[in-house]
């Protein structure tokens, strides 16, 4: 099936391999970027909206137990 | 106003919409990519160029791309500059290295067709020329962007260059025929059809689809991790506020 291929690029092999290589090098690079850049921000989010979540809950004041005073 | 896309208008829409569509592009294209990288291989050696006419079919796409992605960049900058919107900031923001990406791409594997071709690996044509200055606005749009810290008057900053290289873009288009150049002219997107031969065509198509579908993944994941940077300096800015 892959013989139908012509991957023997020669007299030009040092021009055509460099070219696929680095556009693959570059794609690889925007890949990892986009992802990386888009996880670590939102990982920080998340541990920010925690931390604002505990600090909300911790200025709340305790809710009051009704019971006590209606108890006879 | 101009009707933005619903899901352009609303953050968690598109939140929303980008969580399977970007994943949907990524996979069209490795699909796309690869049929046009078997053709692309398949096709015979060029009686001229020998085999370095595979070299045009990832150099096209990129160089077609370094413009298209431009056009992105000038749209969402319009809207952002006009409306204020949030969203078409972010996406102008994101579209930059990418689009800096594709510009590089396009210049080193012109250079590397050029080399064995035109025996330079460089020359101060028309067409190259403005494709460096092209790339010279992306590197601009995001050194200016780095170096403001007011996230308002960035974005307003940022707009304004971006709106004045849209300029650049029917120069780039042009160069070839307003000019006498070594870089040859149009020779698919004609009034009279394409030039090409079929069997570089349908490669060198598939392989621009491919380019355009992985921009389309690509652009998507960034903006989402805009959205989610933005979010995050909020929640940091009200925590400090508390």
């Amino acid at each position: 099936m892959f013989a139908m291929l012509d991957f023997d690029a020669s007299p030009y092999g040092a021009y055509v391999w460099p070219a696929f290589a680095i556009t693959a090098l570059v794609f690889i690079g925007m890949i990892a970027g986009a992802l990386a850049h888009a996880r670590h921000w939102r990982a920080r989010t998340e541990t920010l909206r925690k931390t604002a979540e505990g600090a909300e809950a911790a200025r709340r004041p305790p809710a009051q137990d009704l019971g006590k005073d209606i108890a006879p | 106003m101009i009707p933005a896309p619903a899901f352009l208008s609303n953050p968690e829409r598109f939140m929303a919409f980008s969580r399977w569509a970007a994943p949907m592009f990524g996979a069209l294209a490795v699909g796309l990519a690869l049929a046009g990288l078997w053709l692309g291989f398949a096709a015979p050696e060029d009686y001229q160029q020998g085999d370095t006419v595979r070299i045009m079919f990832i150099h096209v796409p990129a160089a077609w791309m370094s413009m298209f992605v431009y056009a992105c960049l000038g749209v969402a900058s319009f809207l952002s500059l006009v409306f204020r919107h949030a969203l078409a900031d972010a996406a102008a923001q994101a579209a930059a290295p990418l689009g800096a990406a594709f510009t590089a791409l396009a210049l080193i594997t012109g250079s590397l067709w050029g080399r064995p071709m035109w025996g330079a690996w460089w020359v101060w044509d028309a067409r190259m020329t403005s494709v460096l200055v092209l790339f010279l606005f992306y590197v601009a749009y995001m050194a200016l962007r780095a170096a403001l810290d007011d996230e308002a008057k960035a974005a307003r900053a940022g707009a304004i260059l971006a709106l004045v290289g849209v300029v650049n873009l029917p120069i780039v288009k042009f160069s070839v025929d307003w000019w006498n150049s070594l870089h040859q002219g149009a020779s698919v997107f004609r009034a009279d059809g394409p030039t090409v031969a079929d069997v570089f065509l349908y490669p060198l198509l598939l392989m621009a689809l491919a380019y355009m579908s992985a921009f389309g993944s690509l652009w998507l994941v960034r903006i989402r991790g805009e959205v989610w940077r933005r979010r995050a300096e909020a929640l940091a800015l009200r925590a400090a506020r508390a």
